[in-house]
């Protein structure tokens, strides 16, 4: 099944922040697609760039992104 | 043998990239490699054909701030201005991630090669990498690696023998000052010693990124539809669900643990009859009198307390590193994140706990790894009072005492028992890191991203020589105790203040046997008694009292102390039963003055839960002060360890006796 693709169209919060993603490459144009997100465990399961990340739901509810595909 | 050593290579790349595995290979030494970010917090060295090799911790970034990764962008920065060369390790399959930070490293105009990693995963996933465009568009030699099997490796070797270092003048330049001009100056160095702000940060990586799209545009093929992290993904759909994940997690704990006392009955029961075979054959065959029963009652039974639990050491490890390699870790730290955060610590908490099975010396610097510097400190603090290995001996033998083996079937209560006592280390530990959450003024900072590596077959040999490492450096470390120990400990028990005559007219008086009048008013049971004042209200006798003192220095010597002191006190027991006894036996006999067992279920529980929370691990308090560089939270350590120790026991004891 394909996964629908999402593009980062800004980052909230603060530059600590969006530095501290930066780092993983999440970044404004960082184009991604969600795994999973069990509620239970409060996580957002991601692929950037051939990579599965996981973040925490506060911090993923910071993104802004729009639907590329 | 040629001279001394030439210069070093630094080698270098993003976290899980195979540096370690590839230092392995170089420099033949055995460095522990896992499936998860975080595995090097420190710097390895080794040599490969008189050439100093560097492993640093793998890092995301060189704008960071995580104490490990600042090691590391501290060696580049070093490496730049000695012009030291460099490996950059890429896993191949994440080609666009590690290319960031190669280009970030590159503008330290370091001489360096690539080396690209997981060649088997390029292969069978239908990635095609053009070597020749990608080593021109970098700007330096690029080698196809796989570092689990040493594919590509004679390569790799010629490289570095042959000195084949480039430095990749020809990248960032649009980063440079000047560039136009020729003039250019590199003032990349600088703005990383400054820490740029986020924007010139967000800046920056645009124009790598766009860059590197460029260059992968050129170089790479991928394939139509990518199977990579697919079938991980699949697993993980099982693994990370909130019933069955959570589920299979506690299965699998519970199995380790199981595995750790059946598997390991017989081997240990071959060790113990091996030590008693070599202790008689000493006390035969060493004409000395004195020096037999030196090696017969004190150094044979003092290592055999230490070497019995090898198995269970062992197989504890195998397992673990079993778990670690095949990328289960990340999972545990995925389904335990929700959980965590309750206590102020994250995912990443769990490999530092889990390390703390082991030794909490390296789960301590394994720490390195979090990014939360409040949640760093609750680590340091807090995981020493998670199940280390060299608890399990003390663990095992007074369960054992307690629960006597009654069937072959695997599941038993022993394990349960066992199980218990680890999550009991687990919930003080995740109390103490609440309290540190709740209340220090450390800063702290509650982000966190985690990355799921995808699913991979073990490396069999590495296991094994984790294994090893872990199993030798346990023997070794309290061997070298025990042994000292031993000899005190007999001399000591073997002499006393007072002369002949008065040990008989106690012993006419007292109607015991002559060694145990010896031992009673020995040097030893004179140290022993001055502190059961201390310790009677936990239930312990003076002999006790001496294992658990000399266990300050290191906690493992405490069945080896008290089969020495048992074995020595034993020496003219009258029945051969008692004489021929294993540890175990020995301690189920052993009676206190009301005639009831000496290890009963009140002194046992409450030596269980002493065991549980003191520190008595003197090499971890040094690693403390090494860590937070703060002797006030030593000192705190090992006061509120001893307090609550204390306390345990005490409730425990009265409550059951």
């Amino acid at each position: 099944m394909e996964r629908e693709n999402y593009r980062i169209t800004a980052i909230n919060g603060s530059d600590e922040f969006k530095s501290f993603l930066l780092g993983y490459n999440i970044a404004v144009g960082t184009i991604f697609s969600v795994n999973y997100s069990p509620p239970l465990f409060k996580l957002v399961s991601i692929n950037v760039s051939d990579k599965t990340l996981s973040l925490r739901k506060q911090d993923f509810n910071q993104i802004v992104w729009e639907v590329v595909s | 043998m040629g001279g001394g050593i030439m210069s070093n290579i630094l080698l270098a790349g993003k976290p899980n990239s195979g540096k370690t595995s590839l230092f392995n290979l170089l420099t033949g030494l055995n460095q522990k490699v896992g499936n998860f970010s975080g595995v090097t917090t420190e710097i390895k060295k080794g040599t490969y054909h008189q050439r100093q090799i560097v492993d640093i911790p793998g890092l995301q970034s060189l704008n960071t701030t995580s104490p490990e990764e600042l090691i590391s962008r501290r060696q580049l920065l070093e490496a730049a201005n000695q012009q030291r060369e460099l490996i950059f390790v890429v896993n191949g399959m994440q080609l666009f991630d590690s290319l960031l930070l190669f280009s970030q490293i590159a503008d330290l105009q370091i001489p360096l090669l690539v080396a690209i990693n997981f060649a088997d995963e390029i292969k069978s996933n239908g990635l095609n990498i053009d070597q020749k465009i990608l080593s021109e568009k970098l700007g330096c030699p690029v080698v196809m690696l796989n570092s689990r099997t040493g594919e590509g490796l004679p390569q790799l070797k010629k490289f570095i023998d042959e000195g084949n270092f480039q430095t990749p003048n020809t990248f960032c330049r649009s980063l440079y000052d000047d560039f136009r001009t020729g003039d250019y100056q590199n003032h990349y160095q600088q703005q990383i010693d400054a820490a740029a702000d986020h924007q010139e940060w967000e800046k920056d990586y645009n124009q790598r990124k766009q860059l590197i799209d460029r260059i992968l545009k050129d170089c790479v093929t991928y394939p139509s539809q990518s199977n990579y992290m697919v079938q991980s993904q699949r697993w993980d759909k099982i693994l990370l669900h909130p019933f069955w994940g959570l589920l299979i997690f506690l299965l699998t704990l519970y199995l380790v643990f199981q595995s750790v006392f059946f598997l390991s009955g017989y081997p240990m029961d071959w060790i113990e009859a091996g030590m008693d075979a070599l202790a008689t054959f000493c006390q035969e065959k060493i004409g000395i009198e004195w020096l037999a029963t030196l090696f017969a009652e004190a150094i044979i039974p003092g290592l055999a307390g230490v070497v019995v639990f090898i198995p269970q050491i062992a197989i504890l490890f195998f397992l673990i590193g079993l778990l670690e390699q095949i990328g289960y870790l990340s999972r545990i730290s995925f389904i335990s994140d929700a959980f965590l955060r309750k206590f102020g610590l994250s995912g990443h908490s769990v490999i530092p706990l889990l390390s703390s099975w082991a030794c909490a010396i390296p789960a301590i610097m394994s720490a390195r790894i979090i990014k939360n510097p409040r949640e760093r400190l609750a680590i340091i603090l807090a995981s020493p009072l998670m199940t280390c290995s060299a608890r399990l001996p003390v663990y095992t033998i007074l369960i054992t005492v307690l629960i006597p083996e009654t069937s072959d079937q695997f599941f038993g209560i022993q394990g349960l028992l066992l199980l218990g006592l680890y999550l009991l280390g687990l919930i003080a530990t995740l109390l103490v890191s609440w309290l540190i959450h709740r209340y220090s003024s450390v800063p702290a900072n509650n982000s966190w991203v985690l990355e799921l590596p995808v699913f991979r077959p073990p490396v069999w040999r590495s296991i094994f020589i984790t294994v090893y490492n872990k199993t030798k450096s346990f023997v070794v470390q309290a061997g070298k105790i025990i042994f000292a120990i031993s000899i005190i400990l007999w001399l000591l028990g073997s002499y006393s203040p007072h002369d002949e005559d008065f040990l008989q007219q106690k012993q006419q008086e007292t109607g015991k046997l002559e060694d145990a009048v010896l031992m009673e008013y020995s040097y030893l049971g004179y140290a022993g008694r001055t502190i059961e004042p201390v310790i009677r209200p936990l239930g312990y006798d003076w002999q006790i009292g001496i294992a658990l003192l000399s266990s300050f220095a290191a906690r493992e010597v405490f069945v080896g102390t008290i089969a020495i002191i048992y074995s020595i006190g034993d020496e003219n027991a009258d029945d051969e039963e008692k004489q021929n006894a294993t540890i175990v036996e020995r301690l189920r006999q052993e009676k206190d003055e009301q005639g009831n067992p000496r290890y009963g279920w009140a002194t046992s529980i409450s030596l269980l839960l002493f065991y549980v929370f003191a520190m008595q691990c003197m090499s971890t308090l040094a690693i403390v002060h090494k860590e937070t560089r703060n002797w006030k939270y030593v000192i705190a350590q090992f006061v509120f360890m001893l307090f609550l120790a204390y306390a345990a026991a005490f409730v425990a004891y009265t409550l059951l006796s």
